[in-house]
């Protein structure tokens, strides 16, 4: 197991009356990238937000890097939270500069040019924020979050505002941040760009955690299966008879089941023998990330 | 501390509303002199009653430039409240923080910010009055009355950290500097509705009378001397005492709104 980078327990947040985050709890480990998952007021940029120290919990607690919640904690974290923020007024060297100054870095010049060219900036590099095109800003905000090397990134929606190859892009850029052993956390409503990137998750649900895991369990446990026998009747009435398999739908030449998490293809397919019934085919098929969010969404 | 002052540096060098203000500032102050000299020299009989003296005269001139850049101070505390509330509306603010800025160095960067500013309009006005004094004055004893141009650094110090304070309340740049202004006669008004001892003490007054009319005092001891004229005014030590605590109030006030809020 490598080491934990952050602790969550308990974290709470409450709007007078609406509570947006009801205490969720995990870990991040060091190498990992992390799938923040949630529908669009399910907590998750409230969540960052407390983590960022730019929101107070109501409840519970966090540490970064074993040092509590140290404002010295977030030089060794670069962080794009929602909408990129910078100074209108100032270029985009000029605003890496700002954050250069914030992250305590000697000489920052060469690592400007290095991470402005790294977002595809360098060219328009000496133009003023307020004229960029949402695209840019967003990659301005990733430049600005790559800039210290960080040992952490905590990304929000980085895909905002960029086109496909924008999008195939910044996964590109993630995947090899990961690659080089950084631990990244990615809020995003892209399912299929998590699926590729990350390989842990925490889903929130109005606030509260679904799901905490690696991809690979998330996706093994909600395998389905195609079914095809002689007697599809007959299978019908025996599947109904285990209460470890879930009816998805029904062709007329085949059947589409869930089975529960404990249960393999081969399981099920002694149990319907067991009841005299023989299969023909046994198809399994992975769901994808997105089918199953939308499930637990509506759990 | 370093870090700081780079940091404010970076934000605020390419920030063409700071130098616009400060930039008019420049050319009124002196304007204004040259105005309240012809002024003067055109109304004789008001001139008599304020100096008997050329405003532009050794040392007069410092109670004169100093009294007269007062009133232009309102146009840096401008600035004061439009950085401030930029760095709000912006969520540059938030941005920093996240990036690892306490909020101490957040509040820290707005006071060196405030420092700086108040210092280099003491400068540019003792610089002028210097010049002014140079090229009109009748004699050379600039060194008298020359603490004028510390009592207006304090001044200016204070004008900003109210300025500094009103940004972080309101947020919202047009309404905050709105309420600024609109700040100065309303203390006027309810200092004076309470009481004119009591008024003596409200902050803008305090700060505003470490740079007096000039020959103020002097018309008010020349005047009849009986119990229902006596008026109360603070010495230069207690109105340096209380701007001083208004200084810091102004500054722990923000550390202490900006510590609680969410951003």
């Amino acid at each position: 197991m490598s080491e934990i980078v952050l602790q969550v327990d308990n974290l709470s947040k409450k709007y007078k009356k609406v509570e947006a985050v009801k205490g969720v709890s995990f870990d991040i480990r060091k190498g990992n990238v992390y799938g923040l998952l949630g529908p669009n007021g399910s907590g998750k940029t409230t969540t960052l937000a407390m983590l960022m120290g730019i929101l107070h919990p109501t409840q519970g607690s966090f540490s970064w890097f074993g040092n509590g919640q140290e404002d010295r904690n977030r030089l060794r974290i670069g962080c794009l939270l929602e909408t990129p923020n910078f100074y209108p007024y100032l270029n985009a060297y000029d605003n890496l500069r700002v954050t250069a100054t914030i992250k305590n870095m000697p000489n920052p010049k060469a690592r400007i040019e290095e991470v402005l060219e790294y977002v595809d900036l360098k060219e328009r590099g000496k133009r003023t924020f307020r004229t960029y095109s949402l695209g840019m800003k967003q990659r301005l905000a990733v430049a600005a979050a790559l800039l210290s090397d960080p040992e952490v990134l905590v990304l929000d929606e980085p895909t905002n505002g960029l086109d496909p190859e924008g999008i195939a892009e910044m996964r590109e850029l993630i995947l090899k941040i990961g690659s080089e052993g950084k631990t990244i956390i990615l809020a995003s409503h892209i399912l299929d760009e998590v699926q590729k990137i990350c390989s842990h998750v925490v889903m929130l649900k109005q606030g509260e955690m679904v799901y905490n895991g690696s991809m690979t369990d998330l996706l093994l446990q909600r395998k389905s299966y195609k079914l095809m026998a002689d007697e599809p009747q007959k299978l019908i009435s025996v599947l109904r008879g285990l209460p470890q398999v879930r009816i998805l739908s029904e062709e007329p030449d085949s059947l589409m089941v869930e089975l529960d998490e404990q249960l393999t293809g081969s399981d099920l397919n002694r149990l319907v023998a067991e009841q005299g019934v023989y299969l023909s085919e046994l198809h399994a098929y992975q769901k994808s990330l997105e089918t199953i969010f939308l499930e637990r969404m509506k759990l | 501390m370093r870090q700081i002052i780079a940091l404010e540096y970076a934000k605020l060098r390419k920030f063409h509303t700071l130098k616009i203000l400060f930039a008019v500032y420049m050319v009124v102050v002196p304007c204004w002199m040259y105005f309240m000299n012809f002024f003067f020299k055109m109304n004789p009989e008001l001139k008599a009653i304020f100096t008997q003296a050329n405003p532009f005269d050794f040392p007069h001139i410092w109670s004169f430039i100093t009294y007269s850049a007062s009133f232009f101070n309102i146009l840096l505390a401008v600035s004061v409240v439009t950085i401030t509330t930029n760095d709000i509306q912006f969520k540059t603010m938030r941005q920093n923080i996240i990036e690892g800025l306490t909020k101490r160095q957040v509040i820290f960067g707005k006071f060196v910010f405030v420092i700086f500013l108040s210092a280099a309009a003491t400068l540019y006005t003792f610089l002028c009055g210097l010049v002014l004094g140079l090229i009109e004055s009748s004699n050379m004893d600039f060194y008298q009355n020359i603490h004028l141009n510390v009592l207006y650094f304090i001044q200016t110090i204070g004008y900003f950290s109210f300025a500094f304070l009103f940004a972080i309340l309101v947020k919202r740049p047009a309404i905050a500097i709105v309420t600024f202004i609109i700040y100065f006669p309303v203390e006027t008004i309810v200092g004076n509705i309470i009481s004119h001892k009591m008024y003596q003490f409200f902050p803008l007054k305090v700060y505003a009378d470490l740079t007096p009319i000039p020959f103020f005092k002097a018309v008010i001891n020349s005047g009849p001397k009986n119990a229902d004229n006596d008026i109360f005014l603070l010495s230069l030590s207690e109105q340096l005492s209380l701007a001083g605590v208004y200084i810091v109030l102004c500054f722990a006030i923000t550390y202490f709104i900006l510590k609680r809020r969410d951003l």
